[in-house]
């Protein structure tokens, strides 16, 4: 039976199949970032390719501490590339993974098609791929729920390793002023217990949805029912709510890096209406 | 195909949006209700912690005072008048609710948007008992994840019509929906009358077996025995004692608590009523001018 005839047929079975379908393709561009000496020391997350293809997005916290300085990328396919951090925004709980590709093509990467962030709305169908607990190439499915207003310092300026806050959205993020607990926030204390005012600070408008995530699912791909990556997923709030981080403010990190290369994984492959 | 259910799904969220209203009543999070009827607001009564200075927030931001109309603990319904509300009703969900229906359970506790979860009908039970003893016909299940402040807020359909009313203040930890074309028809008995008559006897019971020879010539396994009456109740007022066995109630057969529960509709305050008791061995009929139960908790 075709799949026209099936979904004439049967609508859930057509919906499943589509979905079937999307999920794959979205499958082959996450991989597992392994952080440590025997893969797992010191984490392990998740990660979607970028850009060309030369690139890994994922959460900060995931690669944030490297006493080791191993960091391994492992393809849906089984290949495993080094690699190295490429740029971080721990506020936005971000880093950009450049790997070490060795003659490999990038293209054969399969880099994650991008969605429009700012265009998705509170009922709209989700997925998120990761691996919780450590299992390969998870997916789970939920809506949109909603959004949380967050204030995250905005780009460190200076020199590296002076001035940026350590750690992640937790320390200021979403928590604050978030949808059920006042409102904005205007000001607080940042690294060191620096007095910062709000101006020094970028509203978030994170993404709220109630796909399931669980340790391992951090770093990995919020995608809409195209397939396109619309956040990355970075952390669970109140048990059953996940929190991602949209697209847009990915790309704007990126622009701002001012790297021709980096740049340029900003504009990877645009959506496309299936 | 994947994309077209999506859009649809946002699209009811968007739909129900304009009829999703907060509710500020407690001192805690505020809560969710639907516009049910013009300037007319169905919410939960467990989150009106307050029945003055309540105001809702619309879906446009206004915030406006809303003026307390009444509540009904047992089905956790509340009732709210709000002038300039300016709103059309939410649209109801004519069919019956199914064991499997995709729903969405949406709320308005963020002023920055409405919010929604997915789920489906787990089950379609009834009756209920609730607290305060009461009984609702029919109740709804879901797994759609009820997020703080979803309570008072709608389950909708595919569609965004309104297939309940979200609660999780009827039974602890479980999601429930009271069915649309209850909670309509108790919305409009509390608009009316500000509460819901029930019945009152003013006893305490419990089922008993009845043994074969002590029937009285009934074909009933079981009575219910009478181990409490309340002072100045209108069972005392009707002669009933302790060690009375309940067997009929208005002409119908009582074999256990719920069923006397089930009977005692609001429609009977004020009737007298016969009941049927066993008293030592022998068959009497009393007759019971069924009395209210209190409204306050």
């Amino acid at each position: 039976m075709t799949a026209e005839a099936n979904s004439a047929a049967n609508l859930p079975l057509a919906l499943q199949e589509a979905a079937a379908q999307m999920v794959a393709g979205v499958q082959a561009s996450v991989v597992q970032v392994r952080n440590g000496k025997r893969g797992w020391d010191h984490g392990m997350g998740a990660g979607v390719v970028w850009g060309d293809g030369t690139y890994v997005l994922t959460n900060n916290h995931v690669v944030a501490w490297q006493p080791h300085k191993e960091l391994r990328v492992a393809l849906h396919d089984g290949r495993e590339f080094p690699a190295s951090v490429a740029a971080q925004h721990p506020a936005l709980d971000l880093a950009l993974l450049e790997l070490t590709l060795g003659g490999t093509p990038a293209a054969s990467l399969n880099p994650a098609r991008q969605g429009d962030s700012s265009r998705l709305r509170v009922g709209e169908l989700v997925f998120a791929v990761g691996h919780p607990w450590g299992q390969r190439g998870i997916v789970t499915a939920g809506i949109v729920s909603g959004w949380a207003m967050g204030s995250v310092r905005g780009e460190p300026r200076g020199s590296r390793g002076r001035g940026r806050w350590r750690g992640g959205p937790w320390r200021g993020g979403p928590w604050r002023g978030g949808p059920w607990r006042g409102g904005p926030w205007h000001g607080g204390r940042g690294p060191r217990g620096r007095w910062m005012r709000r101006e020094a600070m970028q509203e978030v408008r994170y993404i709220l949805s109630d796909v399931l995530l669980r340790p391992g699912n951090s770093g990995g791909p919020l995608v809409n029912a195209q397939g396109a990556v619309v956040g990355i997923n970075s952390m669970v709030r109140g048990g059953d709510l996940s929190v991602a981080i949209p697209v847009e403010y990915v790309n704007t990190w990126l622009a701002e890096l001012q790297q021709p290369a980096v740049a340029a994984a900003g504009s990877g492959p645009a959506e496309q209406i299936l | 195909m994947l994309t077209q259910f999506s859009n649809q799904l946002a699209d009811a969220v968007e739909r129900v949006g304009s009829t999703l209203v907060q509710v500020n009543g407690r001192q805690r999070l505020p809560a969710s209700g639907v516009i049910y009827a013009h300037g007319l607001v169905l919410t939960a009564d467990h989150v009106l912690e307050r029945e003055e200075d309540l105001t809702i927030r619309t879906d446009d931001g206004r915030v406006l005072p809303a003026q307390f109309v009444g509540r009904d603990t047992a089905s956790d319904l509340a009732v709210l008048r709000v002038a300039d509300l300016n709103r059309d009703p939410a649209s109801v969900a004519t069919a019956q609710p199914r064991v499997g229906q995709f729903v969405l359970a949406v709320g308005r506790p963020s002023e920055h948007s409405a919010m929604a979860s997915q789920g489906i009908i787990s089950t379609v039970g009834g009756p209920l008992r609730t607290r305060r003893g009461a009984t609702i016909e029919q109740y709804i299940q879901t797994d759609a994840t009820p997020y703080p402040g979803f309570s008072g807020g709608p389950l909708i359909d595919g569609q965004g019509a309104v297939v309940g009313i979200t609660t999780t203040g009827l039974v602890q930890g479980a999601t429930l929906a009271v069915p649309t074309q209850i909670a309509w028809r108790i919305a409009d008995t509390l608009a009316q009358q500000g509460h819901i008559k029930r019945g009152f006897l003013g006893i305490g019971s419990q089922p008993v077996y009845l043994p074969e020879g002590q029937r009285a010539g009934l074909t009933q396994e079981s009575g219910l025995l009478v181990v409490r009456v309340e002072a100045d109740s209108p069972a005392t007022q009707g002669g009933m004692l302790v060690g009375d066995i309940v067997v009929q109630f208005n002409q119908q057969t009582i074999t256990d608590t719920d069923e006397l529960q089930a009977q005692l509709a609001g429609s009977l305050v004020g009737q007298s009523v016969p009941v049927q008791v066993l008293r030592g061995g022998s068959l009497h009929t009393i007759q019971i001018t069924v009395g209210e139960r209190g409204q306050r908790r």
